[in-house]
């Protein structure tokens, strides 16, 4: 599954729904909305555009780390405090794939996908760029 | 007559979504000039001092991204769709 969406995400069926005899490890990753000072965070997306690049990505990862299944769901709209923001979830033969390729579609993500975030703060908002 | 979309904060500053019209043989960075006028913000907004488009910011044509010496010479064709955005901060 990879997808943008404002509900929340049903992580333990996700790694329900990826187990296989054919695989040997699991790579979670879960983004979560940190306390630094704000009321909430507010999450923006050019829609096609970024379900393309994560897909684009995930077939990168695909390929370059031998991962089986990716599964990369992004939450836009306003988030609160420990809320999920970001959950990647990878499966490989071995850990080293899985930890690898986890890892790098998280810094892909970040580097590349045109999702912006905004501090909600008590006194009015700030964006991160 | 073109199109040009912006996001996140740049969105604040020019708007959601805004139609120019251009003269023929425009270029993007042309376009984005009008757009600075229209909306009489500081040219720095979206250019550096040497004139050209801030590094950090992202210029799509149709789709596509842009780089910095296509945002200057690539003419424009009428109904073309022009996207900028701010660095992501997804994740």
């Amino acid at each position: 599954m990879i997808t943008i969406q404002k509900e929340d995400v049903d992580i333990l069926r996700l790694i329900q729904d990826a187990k296989s005899k054919h695989t040997g490890a699991m790579s979670l990753f879960i983004g979560t909305v940190r306390d630094d000072g704000i009321e909430a965070l507010d999450f923006e997306c050019h829609l096609d555009i970024a379900e393309e690049n994560l897909h684009e990505i995930a077939d990168q990862a695909k390929e370059s780390f031998h991962l089986v299944t990716v599964d990369i769901i992004h939450r836009i709209g306003t988030l609160s405090l420990t809320d999920t923001i970001l959950v990647i979830l990878v499966t490989a033969g071995h850990r080293k794939e899985a930890i690898e390729g986890c890892s790098w579609i998280l810094e892909r993500i970040k580097e590349t996908v045109p999702i912006w975030k905004k501090d909600i703060l008590k006194d009015g908002h700030h964006w991160h760029d | 007559m073109i199109t040009i979309r912006s996001f996140a904060r740049l969105k604040e500053v020019f708007g959601e979504e805004k139609q120019c019209s251009v003269s023929e043989q425009s270029t993007v960075a042309d376009a984005l000039m009008t757009l600075i006028h229209e909306t009489q913000v500081p040219a720095s907004t979206i250019f550096n001092d040497m004139g050209n488009v801030h590094a950090h910011l992202i210029v799509m044509l149709n789709k596509k991204r842009l780089t910095q010496a296509a945002i200057m010479e690539q003419v424009l064709s009428d109904g073309d769709e022009i996207i900028l955005y701010p660095p992501v901060s997804g994740g």
